[in-house]
Formats: C-alpha cells, structure tokens, sequence
C-alpha cells in the first residue's frame, strides 16, 4: 500500500513545528482518512532513533531520552509508561528485543519519540526529506 | 612556522574527510552494482549488462580515489613532521571500508524490516486498534500545535511578525485584572511562538552550514 | 522477477548510483579546497614529501573526473534498459 503524500507531509510539518500547515493537512485527512499513518509512524520512528542513537543501542542514553521526553511533555507524561518507551527504543537497536508496546501506546511514544530525535538530529530540507522518503519504502514494503 | 604547521594540520583533516566521503561514494556504486546485477539477472542485453560493468568501474576508482586522498595525506604528515618533528600523525585507519558500509547499510535495512513488522502486526487487520493508534497521534500533534499558537482568534494565522498588542487581541473576562493576566498571557504564547519558529530557522541554517555531507 | 519489479529494482540502482555521483563530487570539492590550502602553504618548498602530496592530488583530481564519468554511463545505460524492457 502506498503512503500517500499527505500522510508524509502531515508527519513533515509535525516535526518542522509548522503548525499551519499541519493543520491544513490534518482537516484533508480527517475527510480523506489516514490510511497508512500508523505503519509511516513506525517507520519513521525506526529510522529517527537509528539516527539519534546512531545505530547503538545504549541503554543510559536511552533511559535518558525517555526521561527527557516524559519531563518535556508534562500533558502527556503519565500516559508514557517508561519501561514500554525504552523497550520500544531497544527493539530498533536491538533485533534480540520484542516489541511489548501495544499499538495505541505504541503510537504515542513513537510520535513523541519522532519529534524529539529528529529535531535534536538538525536536519536539512533535503535530508529530512530522504529520511522520510526512506521510511515511506519500509512503510509500503 | 606555527601558521604553516596550523595550515598544514587543516589540510591533513581535510583530506581525511575528503577520503571517508569518497568511501560513502564508493559504498553508493556497490549497492547500486547489486541492485543493477539483481536486475540484470538472466539477460542478456547489452545495456544492463553495460550498466553493471560501469558501476562495478565507478566503485572501484571510487575506492582508488579514496587511497589517493589518505596517500596524499600520510606525505602532509611526513611533511609536517619534517619541519616540526613530532607534531602530526595521520588520522587513524579505523574507517570503514565501501563493502563495509554496505553490510552496515544491508544491516539496517534488515533491523528496519523487522521492527516495521513487530510494530504493526498487533495492529494489522485489526481498524479498530489502528484507528486508535492513529488518534493517538493526532492528539500528541494537536497538543504540541497548541504550545505554539499565539491565541485562538491566531489558530489559523501565519506567526505574527511583530507581538500583537496585547489589549486588543487578549481574550477578556471583564475583571480588570484577570484580564491584564490573560493579556500577559497572550503576549506570552506569542513571543514564545515567534521565539520557537527562530530557534528553528537559526537552527536549520546552523545544521545547513556545519553538515558536511551526508547520505 | 516481473518487469515492472526489474524497472524498480533498477531505478533503486540508478538512486544510489546518483547518490554516489553527488557524494563523490563532494569529495572531489572538499579535496579541492585542501589542495588549495596545500599549495598556498607548501608553495615553493624542494620537500620531497611536500611534492608528492600534491601529485597525488593532482591524480586525484583526474580519477575523479574518470569515476564520474562512469557513474553517469552506468544511469545512461540502465535508463536505456528500463526503456527496452517496455
């Protein structure tokens, strides 16, 4: 199934902090439907972290990125269980780790998790946009 | 002597990164090679087969212009240690080769399909549990929005160029002083709105000047 | 493998093939600029070391221009294929 290209932009402005047009996006979708953005997010969060961690998977660095993004996010803090974060962020590094997050959890720390790596990664337009690209081919695998 | 030496350190770093960019060069053609061969498998034709052969070519001197630049850069080093004995080595051989760039890549791609697979098998077949994930979403997005919108009568508005004034676009309760609250406020989102769409800006043009070059 | 999974497959090459080009071009500008530098720095030195640092990357400079070449007649090629398969 192809991702369609607002699904991608939708998660583009999302990180870009580029509320206008995310919300012009998001009332296309809500008539449109969100087909795909589920199995995008995760592809995106796959690749976001692989970034961030550069591949590794260091488990204090972790636990410290989960800390962070629960004291950064004060609305939502107490629905991130920490221990299904890290567990989330250990199953991309790590083939070994089974995911244990179920979807609707899964979705939340994977967006939060989006929003900080990749904004802490300081990427350009353009590799921003390969990174997207590169998920939205996992994505429709 | 000092400047020369400083001068002469630049060009060794350079160099070294110009070889380990030549290597991600040269890991590009081997996945291109492997994708043209996958391609290309039981033909005959002549241009796959050209194909082929000129990335498999491309690779290769890719790799060869790589150990130019690292040989370039051990005879700075011996230069430099001649005029000022001691002061450079050459920067370590810990890089990775172009195949091994490759494996790593492959390596990603495997853990990559892996994860997408665990991350949406609980959810696959099942609209309800989807729906709900990507409700989740929208909700995470809409509260992150809501940090950065100057005020309700702004929502759909481009960030303001200057502050608004305060009087005349705080929301009012009536009560003086609730409503100088309520103007503070709204000040407030404005100029931490403004403030968040520079950081970005200064950030992504920071990240565009110090990139070197990537993926 | 399909045709239309040829043509994909393919078009995935040309990506990285593309990629490497643009990736090596960079090389060969940053390569360029350390020249520069060298040059001005070793300019009118006999050193032997000096000298042969900057042969090499006047070699490099020519093989640059080979690879690149290559790189782009391998797209050609596989454009052409794509093209033949229908």
């Amino acid at each position: 199934m192809a991702i369609k290209p607002q699904i991608i932009e939708y998660i583009r402005t999302f990180v870009r902090n580029d509320y206008t047009a995310n919300d012009r996006i998001e009332a296309q979708l809500d008539e449109e439907g969100w087909d795909g953005l589920y199995s995008f997010l995760s592809a995106v969060f796959f690749y976001a972290i692989d970034l961030h961690f550069d591949g590794k998977r260091d488990d204090k660095a972790i636990r410290r990125f989960v800390a962070d993004i629960r004291s950064e996010n004060p609305e939502v803090a107490d629905q991130i269980d920490p221990v299904l974060a890290e567990n989330a962020i250990f199953a991309v590094l790590d083939e070994s780790v089974d995911l244990e997050a179920p979807p609707e959890t899964l979705a939340r720390i994977q967006t939060l998790g989006i929003y900080k790596a990749l904004n802490e990664a300081n990427l350009s337009d353009s590799e921003l946009d390969e990174l997207l690209a590169r998920a939205a081919r996992l994505a429709e695998s | 002597m000092a400047a020369v030496v400083s001068q002469l350190l630049d060009v060794r770093d350079r160099l070294a990164k110009s070889a380990v960019t030549a290597l991600r060069a040269q890991a590009d053609a081997i996945e291109a090679h492997g994708k043209y061969e996958e391609a290309g498998t039981g033909s005959n034709h002549p241009d796959i087969l050209a194909a082929v052969t000129n990335i498999r070519t491309a690779g290769e001197k890719a790799g060869k212009v790589a150990r130019l630049l690292r040989e370039s850069e051990d005879y700075i080093v011996k230069f430099i240690n001649t005029i000022a004995p001691g002061s450079a080595t050459s920067t370590p051989e810990a890089m990775p080769s172009g195949e091994e760039l490759v494996t790593e890549a492959a390596a990603r791609e495997r853990r990559g399909s892996r994860y997408h697979r665990k991350a949406t098998e609980a959810a696959a077949n099942n609209a309800e549990k989807i729906q709900k994930a990507e409700k989740a979403t929208k909700e995470i997005a809409s509260i992150m929005k809501d940090r950065l919108r100057p005020g309700d009568t702004q929502a759909s508005v481009a960030v303001p160029a200057k502050p608004p004034s305060a009087p005349s676009q705080a929301p009012k309760s009536g009560h003086p002083v609730a409503d100088a609250v309520l103007a503070a406020a709204a000040v407030s989102l404005a100029v931490r709105a403004i403030t968040q769409s520079v950081k970005n800006r200064r950030e992504r043009k920071q990240s565009d000047g110090n990139k070197t070059a990537n993926n | 493998m399909d045709v239309n999974d040829v043509k994909a497959t393919i078009r995935a090459g040309s990506h990285a093939a593309k990629n490497g080009a643009k990736t090596l071009a960079k090389a060969a500008s940053d390569a360029a600029d350390a020249e520069r530098l060298a040059r001005q720095t070793i300019y009118d030195s006999q050193d032997k070391n000096a000298q042969k640092a900057l042969d090499k990357l006047t070699e490099v400079a020519q093989e640059v221009k080979r690879t690149l070449r290559r790189f782009e007649a391998a797209v050609e090629h596989a454009d052409a294929y794509i093209r033949a398969i229908g």
